[in-house]
């Protein structure tokens, strides 16, 4: 809402300078967003909130200038001229919709010469960003903004039947706006209706059809009041804001509607001549009484915590217009105008006086509380542990939109639950809730690509969402998802170019599970491999028996649907599951060996197919029980080995937690170990 | 005889300690060990003409030669010492790293900048007593809008553009239906802290349409507004400095009565007037006000035994402030030039 400081003169007494006016009406609720100065005319640009219809109007305005200077109201009284004629006898007008139009008032002129306004009319609505059209439309655009009442004025010549009727429409129709536009009215939607149909969208817009034109001698002017909730229901549908539809939304005040018409008749008979009928239509059959709230001192004390006597209070609500009367004990009664709709409750009142009493007046104080133990959200610890982990292991958070593109998430969506579909996207792309983070993860990829850095390691921490089997809410799981690309260590100087593989991406999985302790308990698969993943390079993470997630390389189809070129490797896991497995693992102490320990290297040649784990697990399964310990610490393949095997160099640790151990029983020991690799994987010492 | 070998061990403990002075390292110190001190050497060879002399005057030149080969062991021990110690300079001298060449160790990934700063406001509401609580962000009208005090067809719902999802869902437009799910599940007292994920279908420099709140809540007997500019103020402190002027400004919001909106001195020209605070020298960080009656209907708290307050603030506002980004839509490219500022 934009305000010429000399407008609100006409209303207002004004004796600060425009910045501390503006610095009192923000403080006190009015944000003023600006203060700029177009030629002589200093402008405030005011942030009204949605519950402050009464001030998108230089009048109420006015009033809050009053309230937060202290000033004096100008009171002005407007009155219609007289005129000749009855309205009965030119047009009969009758409202249907009772709950819809609150008040409707008309009024017709006669003999008006439509033309150019007065330069001073214009130039008040340039400066409130509105374009002159002709002294008529511009009248009734001032007073909108002077009153804040939305009125409409019809080419009576056009008016069919010589009838009006404000009524619901019955079935869908096409109208003409006067923007030009052709919508369909839908049934329920209140229309200004002639004889013949439709003339207005009711406190939206006029038709084209009964538009004030250069042509135009009578005129019918409106002033009405129309329930805010129909107007916003029709002009959202119809996607039409209007600074009408924008007040009516907002709520104006019944009993003002004939002052503004008064002000209306006036104000066109000043600048286009013509002559008013005698008198008005005004069909108003429920008239609205201002509220009466009772308020006490001790409920004002009680919100704001602090003391404000009610003399003070009731001085504050009579310098907003309200009607405030001291009863005994700290009771102030009070009556509020139909302006003030937003004021319903004593609440509303508390409010009123707080802002004008001045935030900035309460003092900060601490509150007086009993001490209880905070909560936090179950898991909270473990998902901080996790991020701790991601990061020590070098991978970098990003975050992201928890919406993607339908068609990208495709190859990821494998057998796992739908995606719940966003109704009213911005665009394509941000179609569906995702259900995994990864495609987000090369889309962020693919931004760092093309930006020149091609070494990535990437997590993210946060929520998918699965559409539900039937009714109901989607379930929101969290996950926790990585992304690795490029070289190992690019800033290392011994190093740098050793390209990463599935062994880091299975490596920063390890460092998750560990952090939640779970690294005993955890186990990685083959099995069906999932579309999106290399067949041959990707596993199965599973903990206890549960499966917790993937980890592999990207299928090189999907990679190069990103236009990565690369071997880009991924890890997903579920959180939720993985957080719920970690409750139980708590650390278990076992004495320490007081003697020292035997430690022997062989190296066994295997077959290539055979996996490390069915290495380890046949020396664990030996039987030997003394024992400590296994490490795999080098893996050979190529020259002195046939094709297709493997050298498999192996420490084993030995020992006896009561005593210290024999050559003897050492070379028994290892020798069964050899033996059984032998029996069960066919492997051969290497000597 | 005798006369004699005093007189050669005079001669070779001269000679001796003049050649020990001029030993250049530590084989020539063995090769001089050697000569004197060795099993062929010129002392052991005085030695064992001991064997000559009469018995009166063995002793005396005895003492002689032992106190000459005691002195040269000594004194060849000493100059090993020092040899093998110059040696040992030497060559550590020779080991010379390039200093300047980076440690080893896996570099350390960042956390994005709005993880961070969501942790930092948390720990500061956690350590002033509140608990923390999450909700879902797919949700339904009632919690989102009407429980909040924003019936169908309100002006209010201007303020958030909304986008629904199939099943009549909507993505909650902001934390605050938190409150609801949190108030119909426990009984005041409730001091607790509600962070998460909002979506609103706007997208500029300004506007994401994903972005993050945390919204918080405390409701006890006898909370009024100063306990409201109290805690407020303190987390304005503890996060902008407490030397940072903070203001309270009457506003509007649904669900809060009275309601208010937070200014802290701007962060960027510290209060005499820039492009980032439009001149005003003040930056609004967050809403806040009173909770409103009708919210309390709506969980049923009984208004004659408790009040409270409520607040919310954007998590994207606050960090561009605080790290001075221009831009919110750069924390959802995920630039790495951009996270590992942070």
């Amino acid at each position: 809402m934009r305000v010429p400081l000399e407008w609100l003169k006409e209303f207002v007494e004004i004796r600060v300078k425009p910045e501390r006016l503006a610095h009192l009406l923000t403080m006190g609720g009015i944000e003023v967003e600006s203060v700029e100065s177009l030629g002589r005319e200093t402008i405030m640009e005011l942030g009204i909130t949605p519950n402050r219809g009464d001030c998108l109007s230089i009048a109420g305005v006015a009033r809050e200038v009053a309230a937060v200077t202290g000033a004096r109201l100008k009171p002005r009284k407007f009155a219609a001229p007289r005129g000749e004629g009855r309205m009965a006898d030119r047009v009969k007008v009758s409202v249907k919709s009772r709950s819809r139009c609150i008040r409707y008032t008309a009024r017709a002129i006669e003999g008006v010469k439509v033309g150019p306004s007065p330069s001073w009319m214009a130039a008040r609505l340039a400066a409130c960003g509105i374009r002159s059209i002709n002294n008529v439309v511009d009248a009734s655009n001032y007073v909108m903004l002077e009153t804040g009442h939305p009125l409409h004025v019809f080419d009576m010549a056009r008016i069919r039947g010589s009838r009006i009727e404000v009524s619901l429409v019955e079935s869908a129709r096409q109208f003409t706006t006067l923007d030009g536009v052709v919508r369909t009215l839908e049934k329920g939607d209140l229309a200004i209706c002639d004889g013949e149909g439709p003339v207005a969208v009711a406190g939206i817009m006029g038709g084209g059809d009964s538009e004030v034109s250069q042509s135009t001698t009578s005129v019918l002017l409106e002033s009405a009041c129309f329930e805010g909730k129909g107007i916003r229901r029709t002009s959202r549908r119809l996607g039409l804001a209007s600074e009408s539809s924008r007040r009516f939304e907002r709520g104006v005040d019944p009993n003002s509607v004939l002052a503004a018409l008064n002000r209306l008749t006036e104000l066109i008979v000043d600048t286009a001549e013509g002559t008013p009928a005698a008198d008005c239509v005004d069909i108003y059959p429920a008239k609205i009484a201002p509220a009466r709230l009772a308020l006490t001192e001790d409920a004002v004390e009680r919100m704001l915590g602090e003391n404000i006597p009610a003399a003070s209070i009731a001085k504050i609500l009579t310098r907003l217009g309200l009607d405030a009367k001291r009863g005994a004990k700290g009771r102030i009664s009070v009556s509020v105008p139909t302006f003030r709709p937003d004021i319903s409750r004593p609440v509303d009142l508390i409010e009123e006086v707080a802002r004008i009493y001045g935030y900035d007046r309460l003092e900060g104080k601490t509150p007086l509380v009993c001490m209880s133990p905070i909560v936090r959200p179950r898991f909270m610890d473990q998902e901080q542990a996790i991020c701790e982990a991601l990061a020590g292991a070098g991978m970098s958070e990003v975050v992201l939109y928890g919406f993607v593109d339908d068609r990208a998430q495709a190859p990821f969506a494998g057998l796992g639950p739908a995606a719940v579909k966003i109704a009213n996207p911005l665009s394509q792309d941000q179609g569906v809730m995702c259900t995994s983070l990864l495609p987000g993860l090369m889309d962020a990829a693919r931004l760092n690509v093309n930006r020149q850095r091609t070494d990535l390691k990437l997590f993210a921490f946060q929520h998918i969402y699965h559409r539900p089997a039937g009714a109901g809410p989607s379930d929101e799981p969290r996950s926790v998802a990585g992304l690795l690309l490029g070289r190992r260590d690019p800033s290392s100087w011994e190093r740098s170019r050793e390209q990463l593989d599935f062994y880091d991406a299975k490596g920063v999985v390890d460092a998750v599970l560990d952090s939640l302790g779970l690294v005993q308990i955890s186990v990685y698969q083959r099995g069906e491999p999932p579309a999106f993943l290399h067949p041959g390079r990707f596993a199965h993470v599973l903990c206890g028996n549960t499966r917790v997630g993937v980890v592999g390389q990207l299928h090189p189809d999907v990679a190069v649907k990103w236009g990565l070129e690369h071997e880009v490797f991924v890890f997903e896991l579920h959180f939720d599951l993985i957080a719920e497995k970690a409750q139980a693992v708590v650390p278990r102490f076992s004495e320490l060996s007081r003697f020292p320990f035997v430690q022997r290297d062989i190296a066994i040649v295997v077959d290539e197919r055979i996996p490390l784990v069915e290495v380890e697990k046949t020396i664990q399964e030996s039987g030997v029980e003394l024992l400590d310990g296994v490490n795999i610490f080098d893996i050979y393949r190529g020259k002195g080995l046939a094709e297709g095997r493997k050298s498999i160099a192996i420490s084993l640790r030995f020992s006896r937690e009561d005593r210290t151990l024999t050559d003897d029983e050492v070379v028994a020991a290892q020798q069964k170990i050899v033996s059984e690799l032998s029996r069960t994987l066919k492997a051969e010492l290497r000597e | 005889m005798k006369d004699r070998l005093l007189q050669e061990i005079a001669v070779l403990r001269r000679e001796a300690e003049a050649e020990l002075a001029a030993v250049p390292d530590t084989s020539a110190a063995e090769a001089c060990r050697v000569k004197y001190l060795g099993r062929q050497g010129l002392v052991t060879s005085i030695l064992k003409s001991l064997k000559d002399l009469s018995p009166e005057e063995r002793p005396e030149v005895g003492r002689e030669i032992n106190i000459a080969k005691e002195i040269l062991e000594s004194k060849l021990a000493d100059l090993r010492e020092r040899l093998k110690h110059a040696e040992l300079e030497r060559s550590v001298a020779a080991q010379r790293l390039d200093i300047t060449l980076p440690g080893r160790r896996t570099k350390r990934g960042k956390r994005h900048p709005l993880r961070q700063t969501t942790r930092e406001i948390l720990q500061i509401f956690t350590d002033m007593g509140f608990s923390v609580h999450r909700g879902p962000e797919i949700e339904t009208d009632y919690y989102n809008f009407e429980a909040l005090g924003v019936p169908a067809d309100h002006p209010a719902r201007d303020m958030q553009d909304t986008f629904y999802v199939e099943g009549g869902y909507l993505l909650r437009t902001h934390t605050s239906p938190v409150q609801i799910h949190v108030m119909e599940n426990q009984r005041p007292p409730i001091c607790a802290v509600f962070p998460g994920a909002v979506y609103r279908r706007d997208n500029d420099v300004s506007h994401s349409p994903m972005f993050h709140q945390v919204e918080g809540l405390m409701v006890d007997r006898n909370i009024s507004m100063r306990d409201l500019k109290g805690v407020l103020s303190t987390f304005c402190h503890r996060m902008f400095g407490s030397g940072v002027g903070v203001r309270f400004r009457p506003s509007y919001f649904p669900f809060t009565e009275p309601s208010a909106e937070v200014d802290i001195q701007c962060v960027i020209c510290g209060g005499s007037g820039c492009r980032v605070c439009k001149q005003s020298g003040w930056l609004e960080i967050l809403g806040c006000g009173m909770v409103d009656p009708v919210v309390f209907e709506k969980v049923k708290v009984d208004t004659k035994k408790w009040s409270g307050f409520a607040f919310g603030m954007g998590v994207e506002r606050i960090a561009m402030l605080k790290y001075a980004i221009n831009d919110i839509r750069l924390f959802y490219e995920n630039d790495m030039r951009f996270l590992e500022q942070f």
